[in-house]
């Protein structure tokens, strides 16, 4: 049947594909729809061709939409904020830190940097290490030439104050010879207190407590200090009174050192 | 302009307005997007052009009518359903694309059809203007035939729908002509 160029059955059939594919039928409606498509192969295949049009043609339209969007992004570039790590509530948090610590500076001013330069001595006199003026000890001649001239090299420099350089000079040293030259070891720690390495100093003087070295207490002094010197009065108190007592040669720095930080 | 009158204004295909609403919220989803997912630009953007399009799908297709949240409630929460769904396909393909994503409303041509939709792109580009905006109109902008019938000046919305027949059956001619040469449908 032909009307104006139209068939009208396939225009019916058309009619009825987009109400389906467009969601304007009913569940009833729809059932019926696909029962009848289901037993009409000839339908079917119109209904697939259909289908597949009407998904291209939205697919097409939906790239047209979306390159409209990155047009007006292009005209009005996107105004890239960066993301902040920091959150709203972690400002107020960060404000209470910083009042309590103000508060906190307030009323227990931290005196550990002033104490720590009051009692410790730079190049301490209580190293005992006959290298002054760059003399080692005699057993340090046994050393080959090589482990001989760095030893004096690192005593040199640490002489000369220059403690970075001896630094260097006493680790590779001390690491060739873990298990002897204690005394080296001792200047490697102080090379550590002077470069204000505490934790590494402490690190390095804490196996030397129990050695004869410490028989005048020296060792038991810097690790007091370097406590100190990082801050940490209360292990500085409680090493004062623990560790350093009989042995301690200037019992009388021992005591004022306590005075001082619990006043 | 009331959340009411702004969705209007989408429904009808308001160019300016539709700009408006998309570049009010894009920058702020797209901050949102980076902060919570930690997502590079490219990705948070491609999220919010698939967001914007389902939005104004369901605008278009009757699904959304009236907000209950605000606008913005609304399109943030479909961008940031659409990013979760694909980070949950992504975590089985290993790979971030928003590009294959199905709308909520219909199903999108496959990959192994991308060469029939570029046969349908040819034959749209050669249909008249009329008949183009004819059949955006009907299938993209879901307008009814009363309103295609105002917007294209017909004198009867029989003659809207005689048109629409022609044009469609005219696409197809031209697409089943170039399939039937490239044995697309066999």
């Amino acid at each position: 049947m032909e009307n104006n160029g139209m068939d009208i059955n396939e225009h019916f059939f058309e009619e009825e594909f987009d109400n389906y594919l467009r969601n304007k039928m009913d569940t009833n409606e729809k059932q019926d729809f696909e029962k009848n498509i289901s037993q009409d192969e000839v339908l079917n295949k119109k209904f697939q061709i259909h289908k597949d049009l009407h998904s291209g043609l939205l697919n097409i339209y939906k790239e047209e939409f979306i390159d409209n969007l990155k047009e007006i992004d292009a005209n009005h570039p996107p105004r890239i904020q960066k993301v902040k790590l920091i959150q709203p509530w972690m400002k107020y948090a960060a404000s209470i830190v910083i009042l309590v610590g103000t508060l906190f500076f307030l009323t227990n001013k931290d005196n550990s940097k002033e104490l720590y330069h009051k009692y410790y001595s730079h190049n301490p006199s209580i190293i005992p290490i006959n290298a002054r003026g760059g003399n080692l000890d005699e057993h340090y001649f046994d050393l080959n030439q090589k482990d001989f001239e760095l030893i004096k090299r690192a005593v040199v420099l640490y002489e000369r104050k220059d403690f970075s350089l001896a630094l260097e000079s006493f680790t590779t040293f001390n690491k060739a010879y873990p298990n002897n030259f204690p005394k080296a070891k001792l200047m490697e720690g102080t090379c550590l207190m002077e470069l204000k390495l505490y934790d590494k100093a402490l690190d390095m003087l804490k196996p030397l407590e129990k050695h004869y070295l410490n028989n005048n207490g020296s060792v038991s002094w810097l690790i007091a200090l370097s406590y100190l010197g990082k801050g940490d009065q209360k292990n500085c108190i409680k090493y004062l009174k623990t560790e350093v007592q009989n042995e301690w040669v200037n019992v009388d720095s021992r005591d004022a050192l306590l005075n001082d930080l619990q006043e | 302009m009331t959340n009411k009158e702004v969705l209007n204004e989408l429904k009808t295909g308001n160019k300016e307005v539709i700009a408006s609403v998309y570049l009010k919220y894009r920058d702020e989803f797209l901050f949102f997007l980076k902060r919570k997912y930690s997502v590079n630009n490219d990705i948070a953007i491609e999220v919010y052009h698939e967001a914007f399009y389902a939005f104004h799908l369901n605008i278009i297709t009757g699904k959304l009518q009236e907000l209950t949240s605000s606008l913005k409630t609304y399109l943030f929460q479909i961008g940031r359903n659409l990013f979760l769904n694909e980070l949950n396909r992504s975590k089985r393909t290993d790979e971030i694309s928003f590009k294959s994503e199905k709308s909520e409303t219909y199903d999108h041509i496959d990959d192994s059809n991308s060469e029939k939709i570029e046969v349908l792109r040819k034959a749209l580009l050669e249909l008249g203007n009329k008949c183009r905006a004819l059949l955006k109109l009907f299938y993209f902008d879901n307008m009814p035939n009363e309103l295609i019938k105002d917007k294209l000046n017909y004198a009867t919305v029989n003659s809207v729908k005689t048109q629409k027949y022609k044009c469609f059956n005219q696409l197809k001619k031209r697409v089943l002509s170039d399939v039937d040469k490239n044995d697309l449908y066999n």
